[in-house]
């Protein structure tokens, strides 16, 4: 065949650049074709990968017109319409760089040498997580935003509290049954998705691995899955306790684990505190001494893990005892009429999980020998999105706990968030043989403070998730929580608020109309840096110098993103863009220090940043791979990524000897406290604090959600798919050619029987209205969604964006949701998630559509 | 010579249509244009429902009804069973397109290669390096990754897929992985009563 | 019933039925064009009716090949139709024009202005023009069956449909041009046959829709979305009666009337016209796949 000039992209002349990813949190390995006309052509997963192994999700795929977006902001811009609104045109003004940093850093310094707490930050770049930091160099801990807390509110730190790590999911090595409840591993989202997508295929087809997945929607989980559960939305944690209460009713459990390597037998006195002696040590009873003994005494015969004691006069009883009476009101039956899941399936189901664990069998892993306990519940933000979020991840755990799977080969296994170095341990010891818990997985306690140092209240949530949601609550209502300042400066980067956070969009957007001055460090426009006053644009992913571990499943090591072409437009990184800042704000030695602590540089000294000096991207990515395993950046350059499979001493129960925590005595304590912490400050509302929502062990009641008046008869949920998840994937006309065509993501899903028994037929359009707000759309009859359910895909959930591929919606979904303190998770700061709605059916849509809303009739 | 086939493995499937965008990377596919896509079928009735994700693209069958139609011979297959389009030799009759019963082939408009996929009327760098291979009015379609196979490489999409549903190479070869899979699961061809003996199959 | 609950899925990433959008209302005038205009100059051939050739003829050079080149997407390239005549009844079809316009062009142009050409030339040219017009008036429902995709089309009456109204538009033409030109015998004539024709017309008609509702998927669902909604209305009022009931009735009352017979070809051609217009808006491919396994041993 003669040789032809190529037409596909790959094939041209050009080379290929290792890199990593960034359309999602994620960071999945990837190499970049760029042409040798200096275009980028293609790209595609990095095969020397043992994350995602040379694959990519569509995400992943449409990287390049992130890249070539024409709506990238090209310069600083500085805002000349006065008017700020949805809609409305900011007039962008092109400044120089030197301008902008003057003029920003001047207004941030403003208001915060009246006040530092008078800046309102949200930054929330995953992959550079330290700048995260950046407002702590002014002593500033608010947070305008609720990423990390509308999903893992609660998760987070009960992760911390089980497994000492960020997140969690099933061990897909060994796994032979998995369960997914409100959580998209292995198919649509959360961790790594093609990583794990690509995991779990294997180990369905391969090994045969079930899969069960208990949502209210079926979603592509649900879709591969050996059986789907329906469930009524916000029901999970009954649901997961019902299992419990199967598997202790019918004596399923791995006792052995729960005597040997968990908290399980340690004995709880009426306070609900663990019964300790004079020295602090913490009694159990000796079930064939028949007597009280302290937990690591030699003489012990059996741990006794049920009964009712007395020690030293107090009556007592195993922490598994407890929670065995709590499951008394949880059995199958009596949770059946709160989930709709009939109980003989919950038995059924929890039979097969018992069976499959194969508990009391072992294995050996690089000459370690290990429990194998091949059967694991996972969960994520659909399940514990919910008022009651502590107890719902704990509830979650539990399943687990009681099969013996934590952090068991075939288990559910904690996944640190980034290790820093290779052999960096993550497991620290706490009292009484306990590990200790590390609730605090993304950034140190924010002291407590009355008044209020933060909008949100963050004080006031020793162990939980920015409430980012709760600034529109106590800045509505001043007066009532105490705050004795009104912020008028904000700084948005890699963020958008006006989308994520629950509550009144009318609320925030008065909100941001209030600010004196609003910053965003934003690539893309978007809903909220619409409202900006001046732009400052950082490179992309195909521009720019990153390494980062972020909360890989299965994997450890570093992901090298290194630029494959120059920058397009005049952008700077995100580094340059706070050091400039900084230094003209005077806190550059602090940001410098700030930087060496959240990197870990700390630990080694000759890699830590010069104070006194303002460092690029590529300095700080170049420390962070010397800090992983020794290696230089050219290594990471020609390699891409240090990534190996997780090491099994770091996966596999990597506390061996010490005690888990299946009683969490820890958030008593912080309860407490914070209680006696408030007490002495005399906060006025301290006796509405909803302290019930602090508890040792979960229980089955009711998420207020479900005490909605009547009237609101069904419940609402939002979600995302593979398209969409954890990214701004809308502004991509790649992604939009496949989300446009998917019918789960075109109009709001009900239940075909239930849309038919009230008159209402596909095309039909909805008002959808809580106690709190509304929204509107096309209706889509589905059998793939629960009877009481409608569900509310992403894609239809954006609102006068200015980026012109972004297809408007009826409204945002999270106006359904409440931004209050009574249904907001006192323990964990989690907001609710679902929303209890009534539907209405509208003549016609309502005016003032913009020309590509999703109202518009697009080609067929 | 080899025969180029593809397995789709149903069991692996999970609708993401990575494919579709690796695809549209790879040719400089205009919107709304697919060489290959993703589709479901749902059966059942709440809440006994089935829901099957099912890739689909050019089946560059055996006796191809495209080919036998094609006034200007410009639908060909290659020795390698690569059924191709000469644009040169379209005239965007759209007899291929009536003949195809698969769904597989688009005849491009002006708009297709105006519009630029930002919708703006001006293209990016990207679309300006690869647009050019197109010609207005004529068909188009999957190639089975031609210069990417040429060249000793598995197609795009096949490369991508992130649960590895999608299985290339040569079906006269009964040791390849399609001829395989093909053999212990029952592979099974998309509308076989047409006649068209499509070297794309189904397991699962 | 909304498309959806008929199965129709349009561009939606979903299995179920398409309707074909790739042959639209300018094909359908070109299609009837070439049918009428071939039908019509064949019958001339017979009768010598001048204006029958000329009007076959412009109807066939400037409406079937001029819709044609307006509906091709590389209208430039349209000379590499004539390639595939071996293959593809598109060349065959482009082939038979070509004959057609350059030989039907000597006949009409000897009956205008008899005796400037060789005898022998202008009997082998009607012959010939014949011919291709013969092939013209078949070929249309040939390439429409030539493949299995579109269950409504790919069966044998297809061809059957485009032959039998080409003679019966033709006719109807030639009647209504023919009066008072052509003798009173041959119009008594001509008019039985149209009579046969509309009756033959009918029954393939029907039996096409009959033959489409029982066999593939995609004809099944054509069939139903011909008899439903707007589409009924235009399928049993214009095609069947307008189209073949009135024109019957119309033909048997009319033969002593010029504009009675004129009427009745406006009645044929609507019914006719709007029956190519149904044929591609209902033309509906089947789903591409089905779940359904072969059997086990």
């Amino acid at each position: 065949m003669t040789v032809q000039t190529p037409v596909q992209n790959s094939m041209k002349p050009g080379k290929w650049i290792k890199s990593s990813c960034k359309m999602c949190l994620h960071s999945c390995n990837t190499r970049v074709f760029v042409g040798d006309d200096g275009v980028i052509k293609k790209i595609e997963g990095e095969p020397s990968s043992p994350s995602n192994r040379g694959r990519l999700c569509p995400k992943g795929n449409a990287a390049i017109l992130r890249h070539y977006d024409p709506n990238r902001f090209k310069t600083p811009l500085r805002r000349t319409n006065p008017q700020k609104g949805l809609g409305v045109d900011p007039k962008w003004e092109p400044i120089s760089w030197d301008e902008a940093y003057d003029l920003v850093a001047k207004e941030l310094k403003k208001s915060i040498s009246e006040d530092p707490r008078k800046l309102l930050p949200a930054i929330n770049n995953f992959q550079k997580i330290y700048l995260w930091a950046w407002p702590a160099c002014f002593g500033n801990a608010n947070y305008f935003s609720s990423v990390g807390n509308f999903c893992g509110g609660g998760y987070h730190p009960m992760n911390g509290f089980v497994h000492s790590t960020f997140a969690a999911v099933n061990d897909s090595n060994y796994c032979n049954f998995w369960i997914n409840n409100g959580g998209g591993d292995g198919f649509s989202s959360h961790l790594h998705v093609t990583a794990q997508a690509n995991a779990v295929a294997n180990a369905r087809i391969e090994r045969g691995m079930k899969v069960v997945v208990v949502e209210p929607r079926m979603s592509i989980g649900a879709a591969k899955a050996d059986e789907w559960v329906p469930i009524r939305p916000a029901t999970d944690r009954q649901f997961a306790l019902s299992m419990c209460a199967t598997l202790v009713e019918e004596k399923l459990c791995d006792y052995s684990f729960l005597r040997q390597d968990t908290n399980a037998p340690y004995l709880v006195g009426p306070d609900g505190y663990f019964l300790r002696n004079a020295d602090g040590k913490i009694w159990c009873w000796d079930a064939k001494a028949n007597q009280a003994r302290l937990w690591d005494d030699p003489a012990m015969g059996e741990l006794a893990l049920e009964g009712e004691y007395e020690v030293e006069g107090v009556k007592c009883r195993p922490s598994f005892q407890v929670f065995k009476d709590i499951l008394k009101d949880c059995t199958p039956e009596k949770m059946e009429s709160i989930t709709t899941v009939p109980a003989a399936t919950v038995r059924r189901i929890t039979r097969d999980f018992a069976k499959a664990a194969q508990i009391g069998h072992s294995l050996e892993v690089e000459g370690r020998r290990l429990p194998l306990r091949p059967a694991a519940y996972n969960y994520y933000r659909g399940a514990q999105g919910h008022k009651y979020s502590a107890m719902a991840n704990q509830s979650y755990k539990l399943v687990n706990f009681l099969i013996g799977s934590i952090d068991a080969p075939g288990g559910h296994v904690g996944s640190t968030l980034d290790d820093q170095q290779v052999d960096n341990g993550h497991i620290f010891p706490g009292e009484n043989g306990m590990i200790k818990c590390m609730p605090h997985q993304l950034h140190p306690e924010v002291p407590f403070s009355y008044p209020p140092n933060e909008t949100h209240l963050m004080g006031f949530f020793p162990i939980g998730v920015d409430p980012g949601h709760l600034t529109q609550e106590v800045l509505f209502n001043p007066e009532k929580y105490g705050i004795n300042y009104k912020p008028d400066v904000m700084l948005l980067c890699h963020t958008n608020p006006l989308w994520n956070l629950p509550g009144s969009r009318e609320k925030w957007i008065e909100i941001m109309n209030g600010m004196r001055f609003i910053v965003a460090i934003d690539i893309i426009p978007n809903d909220s840096n619409a409202w900006a006053d001046v732009i400052l644009p950082p490179h992309d992913l195909l521009e720019s110098w990153n390494m980062t571990m972020i909360e890989p499943p299965q994997t450890e090591g570093m992901c090298l993103r290194q630029p494959a072409t120059p920058p397009l437009y005049d952008t700077r990184s995100e580094e340059e863009i706070f050091y400039e800042l900084s230094e003209r704000m005077g806190v550059l030695e602090i940001w410098n220090d700030i930087l060496n602590f959240v990197n870990g540089f700390v630990a080694k000294p000759e890699l830590m940043l010069a104070r006194d000096k303002k460092h690029g991207e590529k300095d700080i990515a170049e420390r962070k791979g010397l800090l992983w395993n020794g290696k230089p950046l050219d290594w990471y350059m020609e390699h891409g990524h240090s990534v190996t499979p997780r090491r099994p001493d770091k996966w596999y129960r990597p506390w061996e000897g010490m005690r888990l925590h299946f009683y969490i005595e820890d958030i008593l304590r912080n309860r407490d406290e914070l209680k006696q912490k408030m007490e002495a400050a005399q906060v006025p509302y301290r006796d509405e604090w909803e302290w019930g929502d602090y508890a040792a062990l979960p229980t089955g009641v009711l998420d207020p959600v479900h005490l909605e008046p009547k009237e609101f008869d069904l419940y609402a949920i939002t979600f995302k798919d593979i398209q969409l998840n954890f990214g701004e994937s809308l502004t991509n006309p790649w992604i939009n050619d496949i989300v446009w065509k998917d019918p789960v993501h075109t109009a709001f899903l009900m239940n075909a029987k239930v849309g038919r028994e009230r008159g209402l037929k596909d095309g039909d359009l909805l008002m959808v209205e809580s106690p709190y707000g509304s929204v509107y759309g096309k209706l889509a009859l589905s059998e793939e969604i629960h009877p009481d359910t409608v569900a509310v895909s992403n894609a239809l959930t954006r609102i006068a964006t200015q980026h012109t591929s972004v297809r408007h919606g009826g409204g945002n979904f999270n106006d359904l949701l409440p931004s209050n303190l009574r249904h907001t998770d006192a323990c964990s700061g989690q907001p609710e998630t679902v929303a209890k709605v009534r539907i209405r059916k509208l003549d016609r849509i309502p005016g003032g559509q913009p020309d590509n809303s999703i109202f518009t009739a697009k080609e067929a | 010579m080899a025969t180029w086939g593809m397995v789709f493995d149903l069991r692996r499937c999970i609708g993401c249509n990575a494919c579709a965008v690796a695809c549209k990377q790879e040719n400089t596919l205009p919107n709304g244009v697919f060489f290959t896509k993703t589709l479901t079928i749902t059966t059942g009735e709440y809440p006994n429902v089935t829901k099957t994700y099912v890739p689909t693209l050019c089946n560059h069958c055996e006796e191809p009804p495209c080919e036998r139609v094609c006034p200007t011979g410009a639908t060909y297959a290659r020795p390698d069973g690569i059924v191709m389009v000469e644009a040169n030799d379209c005239i965007g009759c759209g007899t291929c397109v009536i003949a195809c019963p698969y769904d597989t082939r688009t005849i491009l408009e002006g708009h297709h290669l105006k519009d630029g996929l930002f919708g703006q009327g001006q293209l990016t760098a990207y679309e300006k390096q690869g647009i050019g291979r197109f010609t207005k009015g004529t068909t188009i379609k999957c190639t089975f990754c031609h210069d990417r196979v040429d060249g000793g490489l598995d197609p795009a999409c096949v490369v991508t897929c992130p649960t590895e549903a999608r299985i290339f190479g040569d079906l006269d070869d009964p040791n390849s992985a399609p001829s395989r899979l093909i053999r212990q699961h029952k592979g099974r061809q998309p509308l076989p009563e047409k006649n068209t003996r499509p070297r794309v199959y189904y397991v699962g | 019933m909304t498309p959806l609950e008929m199965g129709l899925v349009g561009g939606d990433f979903r299995v179920g039925y398409r309707l074909q959008k790739t042959w639209d209302t300018t094909i359908a005038v070109a299609f009837f064009c070439g049918e009428v205009g071939a039908g019509l100059f064949f019958i001339s051939l017979f009768t010598g009716l001048k204006s029958g050739f000329l009007l076959g003829l412009a109807l066939v050079a400037i409406g079937k090949a001029g819709g044609h080149v307006v509906h091709l997407g590389r209208p430039s390239a349209s000379w590499r139709a004539l390639r595939k005549v071996r293959h593809s009844w598109i060349s065959r079809g482009l082939a038979s024009i070509m004959v057609f316009c350059i030989f039907g062009a000597v006949v009409t142009l000897d009956a205008f202005v008899p005796g400037q050409m060789p005898g022998a030339l202008v009997a082998a040219a009607s012959v010939i023009a014949g011919a291709a017009a013969l092939v013209i008036t078949v070929y249309q429902g040939l390439a429409m069956s030539h493949s299995s995709s579109i269950g409504l089309w790919s069966n044998g009456l297809m061809p059957v449909t485009s032959f039998a109204y080409a003679l019966l538009g033709g006719m109807s033409v030639q009647l209504a041009l023919g009066w008072g030109v052509l003798s009173p015998q041959m119009i008594d004539m001509l008019h039985v046959f149209a009579l046969g024709l509309v009756l033959l017309g009918f029954v393939v008609v029907v039996s096409l829709i009959h033959a489409a509702k029982y066999g593939p998927e995609g004809g099944r669902k054509s069939v139903e979305l011909l008899l439903s909604g707007e589409n009924k209305m235009m399928f049993l009022a214009l095609v069947l009666v307008v189209g073949f009931l009135a024109t019957a009735a119309l033909l048997t009352l009319g033969v002593g009337s010029r504009l009675l017979l004129f009427i009745a070809a406006m009645t044929e051609l609507s019914g006719y016209f709007t029956f190519r217009v149904l044929m591609f808006k209902a033309g509906a491919y089947d789903p591409v796949f089905t779940l359904a396994r072969p059997g086990r041993r």
